[in-house]
């Protein structure tokens, strides 16, 4: 079980996620949810309010595909503001890690 | 927790949001069970996966209200916004208030369980080396029945402790607020259900 702190870090992170996941190709949002609760041990509720907040950010947006069981698909892809964000916050984390890696192995 | 359970509670939760926007909401946690009952998993499961239906509604709706405030910074916006979060500290609180008063009893029980047996100590070697107006017996059993009395009430606290444990346990399952860890349903810890 996650503490605290742990929990603040993935908040930071989860957007950044979502954004790499989908750049790998449109998904929909159980797939998201499952694959990252899976990854990095978060509820799988989750995911819906913050694919809301990101398309509302502009970094995403959804088109409907029909299923062969069941309601349509809202699939998920990224806009050109959702490929510029990952570009950005990869960096970002790049180098917040690689800080992070340089100050613990110095603490031996 | 059924499927139409969850849906019914969730949509109650939204009242308040524009028909289009609770619909789109509801739609998007249809499609979660949809696909979660195609991935082989009980709407109990998923359900549980989720947390508790009220909660996720009042996040949602603070969602929308926070969008609505920074788009229109609208007075009505904003005071929709504070509520929102008001109205989740007062989930948090509410849900939080059993545990309160449980945590509550356990330390007062423990209190007066340890209260009891040192009073019992003390009549006890009072009784034995001094001269006590009832005499030495009488002060000998009403020592040992109080430290007896506080063991019995140690045990019950060991029990509330236990009941404490519980309630929490289900409280942090149940309560998935943002970024919460993913819950593990009983029965199928241990092996994923994604593919």
């Amino acid at each position: 079980m996650a503490d605290a702190g742990e929990v603040q870090l993935k908040r930071g992170v989860l957007e950044l996620c979502v954004l790499a996941f989908l750049s790998r190709g449109d998904n929909y949002a159980y797939e998201i949810a499952t694959y990252l609760a899976q990854e990095i041990d978060m509820g799988e509720g989750t995911i819906y309010p913050l694919m809301r907040r990101m398309q509302g950010d502009g970094l995403l947006e959804d088109y409907l595909v029909d299923s062969s069981s069941g309601p349509p698909r809202r699939y998920y892809r990224l806009t050109r503001g959702g490929r510029a964000r990952l570009v950005e916050q990869r960096a970002t984390w790049d180098r917040f890690s690689r800080s992070i890696d340089r100050v613990l192995k110095a603490a031996k | 927790m059924t499927r139409a359970d969850f849906i019914a509670r969730l949509r109650r939760g939204l009242e308040g949001l524009t028909a289009e926007a609770a619909a789109a909401i509801v739609a998007d946690y249809e499609s979660y069970f949809a696909d979660g009952r195609r991935a082989g998993r009980s709407d109990e499961e998923l359900a549980f996966a989720l947390g508790d239906p009220k909660l996720v509604a009042a996040e949602l709706r603070l969602e929308a209200d926070v969008a609505n405030w920074q788009g229109t910074r609208a007075r009505g916006a904003a005071i929709r916004t504070v509520a929102g979060v008001l109205g989740l500290l007062a989930l948090d609180g509410l849900l939080l208030l059993p545990f309160a008063l449980v945590a509550l009893l356990v330390a007062a029980s423990f209190a007066s369980a340890a209260v009891a047996i040192l009073y019992g100590a003390f009549t006890l070697t009072f009784g034995l080396f001094d001269e006590p107006a009832g005499g030495v017996l009488a002060a000998v059993l009403n020592g040992i029945g109080r430290i007896a009395g506080g063991i019995a009430g140690l045990a019950v606290c060991a029990l509330l402790t236990g009941l404490l444990a519980d309630g929490c346990a289900r409280y942090v399952r149940t309560h998935r607020r943002f970024l919460r860890p993913r819950a593990i349903p009983p029965n199928t810890a241990g092996n994923s259900s994604h593919e």
